[in-house]
């Protein structure tokens, strides 16, 4: 038979183990116990990285040339560099202002639709990007347009990850 | 206690999740596009036995028009026109034809007609 004495120990031991238990999810998680300890003074600095804005520029089109139409038939390339210690991935490249005259073919003659292309790039590395049915010339365009290279002002965002 | 302390144990399963935030970052440049040039289409050739007019594509060009005619060079402004010719290629059926001609289209850009081809 137990003891009261024995029944209130045993209580005490109850609810110690429990208020470790929670104190163990609110302050330990995450914590690793280390067997061994030493103690020392002395100061540690540490700091986060900076993450470092892609660089941007055009690249060689060569398919999906653009004709008045109306509709986005045309390809649009950029290439994207990743200057960062980490792989990335380009999540967004958006239009950026009026694409502007090419020689005699005028302004706002032709338009960018914005892509989430998801392309991965490595650590310092760079990826060219071919947007196909991205771009769409007005339906009346001028002859002058024939041939023109355009320059198309967009917004390209990274992110960390691959 | 068990079950306190499985509680516990599912409070540090949800505790302990990775943190989840990516850097992001942007900037501005330039992509690239180009139009199309609806230039004279080349290397044209026309076969009388086979009916077979045939030429060299033109960049990023979508169609062709294809005039041809079953009459000889005396016979001026009786070309036939096919027009929406997506192919580098077009077989005249039922005629035999004389003397071709092509040109590029591009929506309503167009190039000048290429110079006659007689027919061998």
């Amino acid at each position: 038979m137990i003891s009261f004495k024995e029944l209130v120990r045993r209580r005490y031991v109850r609810r110690g183990v429990i208020v470790f238990a929670v104190m163990t999810a609110a302050l330990g998680s995450g914590v690793a116990y280390a067997a061994w300890t030493s103690s020392g003074t002395g100061s540690a600095t540490t700091k986060a990285g900076t993450a470092q804005a892609p660089v941007v520029s055009g690249g060689a089109v060569t398919t999906g040339l653009l004709y008045p139409t109306g509709t986005a038939i045309g390809t649009a390339v950029v290439t994207v560099q990743n200057p960062n210690p980490y792989a990335v991935v380009v999540s967004s490249v958006a239009p950026n202002g009026a694409v502007p005259a090419s020689g005699s073919c005028p302004a706002s003659t032709v338009s960018f639709t914005a892509q989430a292309p998801g392309t991965p790039i490595a650590a310092g590395g760079t990826a060219t990007i071919t947007m196909a049915n991205s771009v769409a010339m007005i339906a009346n365009a001028a002859n002058a347009c024939q041939g023109a290279d355009f320059a198309i002002p967009v917004t390209v965002t990274i992110v960390s990850g691959s | 206690m068990r079950v306190a302390i499985a509680g516990a144990a599912v409070l540090c399963l949800v505790a302990v999740q990775p943190a989840s935030a990516a850097w992001q970052t942007s900037n501005q440049g330039n992509a690239a596009a180009k139009a199309v040039t609806a230039s004279v289409p080349g290397g044209l050739t026309c076969v009388k036995s086979t009916g077979v007019i045939s030429w060299t594509a033109v960049a990023g060009v979508p169609e062709y028009e294809v005039y041809w005619s079953d009459k000889d060079q005396g016979g001026q402004g009786t070309f036939t026109v096919v027009t929406g010719v997506t192919t580098t290629s077009y077989t005249v059926t039922g005629k035999v034809p004389l003397r071709a001609k092509i040109r590029s289209v591009a929506g309503p850009w167009t190039s000048t007609q290429s110079a006659e081809k007689i027919c061998s």
